[in-house]
């Protein structure tokens, strides 16, 4: 696993912490249109636009993480624009659900090439 | 002649203030009475930037023959809903304008010409607004917490 999918993943993550934060303490301030949507698409997108380009990158290094990066990147985006434009919380859910998969699944690649490197050091 | 205080108005002045970012549904009664000695016609409207959020129940409406001007006796009346329906995304930080009820002429009534009186209407857009995430949502942040560190925690052992 190349480093920068994990840091790639685990910025995305803390982003979309902080963006959910941001939802719950200052709602108000993603009225503001940019090009006729929500700032809420937008800074989404941003955030989402790196989870994508890391995805990218790392793709021949754990072709797994890479994929679901690639197709969770516009599924959060449209996720967490939905859930603040319709105020559905059920949207919100699956938004925060995503960095989770990912995190899991960085944790577990991260263990079994762990455990192999410590097998082949034992060899 | 029918003067502009053949109508009776309480409160002249309607002052709201909402949550920016937060879909509000604010609801206030009118009261309309009638002194004079004439049954009367009542017709109501909202004039200002304020009107795009105020719904009137009911908008037209009688009321019968008061006890006149200068009676201390109770006058005849009726309550208006005034529900104000602000949406969450608004423009402007503060909307001003006014209730209006205008006395019609009614058949058979001693009354020739329209009078009209109105309620102030001042609706402010106060602070930002915090959103009350339900349980789930919150444990799923926490769930997402924990996984943040757990997996530096993970990475720099690794490391070493």
């Amino acid at each position: 696993m190349k480093k920068i999918q994990f840091y790639g993943i685990w910025v995305y993550a803390l982003l979309c912490l902080i963006l959910v934060i941001s939802y719950k303490f200052y709602t108000g301030m993603f009225e503001t249109k940019v090009m006729e949507y929500n700032l809420s698409l937008w800074i989404a997108l941003a955030i989402n636009l790196i989870l994508l380009i890391t995805s990218i990158m790392s793709i021949k290094s754990s072709k797994i993480l890479a994929i679901l990066g690639i197709i969770f990147s516009p599924l959060s985006t449209y996720l967490f624009f939905i859930s603040w434009t319709e105020m559905n919380y059920q949207y919100l859910a699956g938004f925060i659900v995503l960095p989770v998969i990912l995190l899991l699944l960085t944790l577990v690649k991260k263990n079994s090439l762990t455990s192999i490197e410590l097998i082949e050091e034992k060899k | 002649m029918p003067s502009v205080y053949a109508l009776g108005l309480s409160p002249l002045e309607l002052d709201i203030t909402v949550e920016k970012g937060k879909e509000t549904e604010v609801v206030k009664n009118i009261q309309v009475s009638n002194p004079s000695e004439d049954p009367i016609h009542i017709v109501g409207s909202v004039s200002g930037t304020v009107a795009q959020f105020i719904t009137l129940d009911p908008i037209e409406f009688d009321l019968p023959t008061g006890p006149g001007l200068k009676s201390t006796d109770p006058r005849p009346y009726k309550y208006v809903t005034v529900v104000f329906k602000v949406p969450r995304e608004v423009s402007e930080t503060k909307y001003n304008g006014e209730i209006i009820f205008t006395q019609q002429p009614v058949a058979g009534g001693m009354i020739g010409t329209a009078a009209q009186l109105g309620v102030a209407v001042r609706l402010n857009i106060g602070t930002m607004a915090a959103a009350e995430f339900p349980i789930y949502v919150n444990a799923m942040l926490v769930i997402l917490v924990l996984f943040l560190i757990i997996s530096i925690i993970f990475y720099t052992r690794r490391k070493k």
